[in-house]
């Protein structure tokens, strides 16, 4: 599944470590969902779309 | 890849070292245990001495089967989810080397595989794995 986790993260400036923390994951979470490597579960997608203040399917796409 | 703090690296260190050193202990106890059985206990020794040589590795392979598994019950989805696909590979990598390695005990004068090992080497499989998944994911 495509995402754009990176272009969040880097548009408010924070680091893959400073973005774990705030979801309560760890950094080799987030490495693997930027690299695409790994699809979060529905509540971690969740999270993520309400700490970047969207929609789910505004920051995770179909391939 | 983006640089991690200090704190949170010496975190991370301090609590993969703490699991290590656990399951280091676990598997050395087992190991231990099943050595001393087979050095100090034999078909003629008397039966609670045979039942000791049986029980205490398979005890000891209980509780390093319980402690890896509230380790992993810990830990969040995603490391979660590398476990579970590292202990899978690791399944099939020690099915397909046991099996390999019959083979080629039928068919040449090599030495059996003790089948007491099988657990041991299915846990360096798999820590073989996740090692290579840690370096993936870094």
């Amino acid at each position: 599944m495509k995402n754009h986790v990176r272009e969040l993260r880097t548009e408010r400036g924070w680091s893959q470590a400073r973005l774990g923390e705030l979801l309560s994951v760890s950094r080799q979470n987030i490495i693997a969902i930027e690299k695409e490597k790994y699809d979060p579960s529905l509540a971690l997608a969740l999270k993520i779309a309400r700490l970047f203040d969207l929609q789910v399917e505004d920051i995770f796409k179909d391939q | 890849m983006e640089s991690e703090s200090q704190a949170s690296i010496t975190k991370r260190r301090t609590r993969a070292l703490r699991q290590f050193g656990a399951e280091f202990v676990l598997a050395g106890a087992f190991v231990a245990a099943v050595l001393w059985g087979h050095e100090t206990v034999d078909h003629n020794s008397p039966a609670y001495l045979r039942g000791i040589a049986i029980l205490l590795p398979v005890f000891v392979l209980t509780l390093w089967w319980f402690f890896y598994s509230a380790h992993i019950k810990g830990l969040e989805e995603f490391k979660q989810t590398v476990a579970t696909r590292s202990i899978a590979i690791a399944c099939a990598a020690t099915l397909w080397v046991t099996t390999a390695w019959g083979l080629v005990t039928i068919y040449t004068d090599a030495q059996a595989l003790p089948l007491v090992m099988v657990a041991p080497l299915a846990s360096l499989i798999y820590m073989i794995i996740r090692a290579i998944f840690a370096l993936r994911y870094r």
